[in-house]
């Protein structure tokens, strides 16, 4: 997820810079929020390197036919240069030479234009008009430069383009570029709840960029939201949370994929938890070994899913148990499920039907030595009580009192 | 990271490398910058040589010497 964002990043400073973000990437070992920062301290440098001689020429324009000074601006000085003369122009006077250059070059100036200094005329800007410049970026692809003017633009004329453009992957990539929260969540909002279906019934397309992208736009949504996006994605067909879980796996996303499980209703959850793919044991010891860096909260929560579902999860967790070292991340886990429910999750992967006396017996000595360097034994007493007595006659040799 | 200020007319400064960027890629970047400068400096002259041509004669001479009074 961070990684998108830096890539949109490198996009922008390589445009400011004339140079691709491949390029940039080597000299550049830092994060998106460096990166903006960089971007925007090296593009005010630019700017004000020559900011003399464009104000020269932004005050001679005064003195010419607005359609003369457009086709000049797009003829001799090109988009770069045009985008920088814009901000100094009077917002009005902005417009009118916006006005008379075609949809092809003022996209190509809004690529290069710093919304922020052009934003009252961006506003200004008759929805019409901007559904036809988007129509030209949607066709280039350029959704770095629609996500930057999303936040300049009224919630009208949004809703027109959003309508204007078929492809629902067209708006989700728009999205991914989008800098302000809370004009992300605006956005989404604007979306019929078939739209959003759509979009994500195609997140098991490709190999799981759809999703990082979906997961970057839901983890800067409120809880509402990202609970509906999980809701949505559950009711689809499995593949496309096993494409969740796919790619959860593979970029190593679980830390942005749990907050949208554990969004989800119960009924969701219980369809994601159900997924063979969840059972596999690398899904788990991914799952459990990011959960226990993240937040009290998300912990919480997902001790309480657990719990809800520990039948479904008992034979799973007990063969994850044979190929990794789990316990350690499993502990404070299960120390947060509620106590009847605990009880039955340790003793039931401990009294697993499927392992044998010693494997048994090395489950029950992992989870106490787990429990001990912990310091949770405390904790971890009483659920002993309940396993059955051929195990609790074990615990004194594994952890003499 | 690295941080830019203009030095005069002549040039774009970096300054010292942040944490996590070595000095070379930090002079990599500097780089990039001045030749950016350079380029869009030789570009705007080029622009405003070709607009003049675009403009009316009679407007010519007052726009020329508003540009480079």
């Amino acid at each position: 997820v961070n990684t998108l964002a830096r890539r949109a990043e490198l996009i922008k400073l390589g445009r400011i810079l004339g140079v691709t973000p491949e390029e940039l990437a080597p000299i550049t070992p830092v994060d998106a929020t460096e990166l903006r920062a960089s971007r925007e301290t090296i593009s005010a440098a630019l700017f004000d390197d020559v900011r003399p001689m464009l104000t020269r020429v932004a005050k001679g324009s005064k003195l010419l036919p607005t359609g003369l000074v457009a086709r000049v601006g797009q003829a001799a000085f090109g988009a770069l240069l045009c985008s920088r003369i814009a901000s100094l122009l009077a917002p009005k006077h902005a417009l009118e030479v916006a006005l008379h250059m075609p949809n092809d070059f003022l996209a190509d100036v809004s690529a290069q234009i710093d919304p922020r200094s052009a934003g009252e005329v961006v506003a200004m800007i008759p929805t019409e008009r901007v559904v036809n410049v988007a129509a030209v970026l949607v066709a280039r692809r350029d959704y770095v430069t629609m996500g930057r003017f999303v936040d300049y633009l009224s919630n009208e004329t949004l809703a027109a383009v959003i309508a204007s453009i078929p492809d629902e992957l067209d708006l989700l990539h728009i999205a991914t570029f989008v800098e302000s929260p809370s004009k992300l969540g605006e956005l989404v909002g604007m979306l019929p709840h078939a739209r959003v279906r759509a979009m994500i019934a195609r997140m098991n397309e490709g190999d799981g960029e759809l999703w990082i992208e979906t997961l970057a736009i839901a983890n800067v949504l409120d809880a509402g939201w990202q609970r509906t996006l999980g809701d949505v994605a559950a009711d689809l067909d499995a593949s496309v949370l096993e494409a969740l879980v796919a790619a959860a796996r593979r970029h190593d996303l679980w830390t942005a994929a749990l907050p949208l499980v554990l969004a989800m209703s119960p009924h969701s959850a219980r369809r994601f938890i159900a997924l063979p793919c969840v059972h596999e044991p690398e899904t788990l010891v991914a799952i459990l070994t990011s959960a226990a860096g993240m937040s009290e909260g998300t912990q919480q929560q997902l001790a309480e899913l657990v719990g809800r579902e520990v039948e479904v999860l008992v034979a799973p967790i007990a063969e994850a148990l044979r190929t990794a070292s789990l316990w350690e991340a499993l502990l404070p886990l299960v120390l947060r499920i509620a106590p009847e429910r605990r009880t039955v999750l340790v003793s039931s992967v401990v009294e697993s039907s499927a392992l044998d006396a010693a494997m048994q017996k090395s489950f029950l000595s992992a989870f106490l030595h787990a429990a001990r360097a912990q310091g949770r034994m405390d904790d971890v007493r009483p659920l002993l009580a309940h396993l059955p007595p051929h195990l609790r006659d074990l615990v004194p040799a594994i952890v003499p009192a | 990271m690295a941080k830019f200020y203009p030095a005069g007319s002549n040039r774009i400064h970096i300054s010292p490398y942040g944490a996590g960027v070595s000095p070379e890629q930090s002079s990599a970047l500097a780089g990039l910058v001045e030749k950016q400068r350079q380029r869009q400096r030789a570009e705007l002259a080029e622009a405003i040589e070709r607009a003049l041509e675009h403009v009316p004669r009679l407007l010519r001479g007052t726009l020329r010497r508003m540009l480079f009074p």
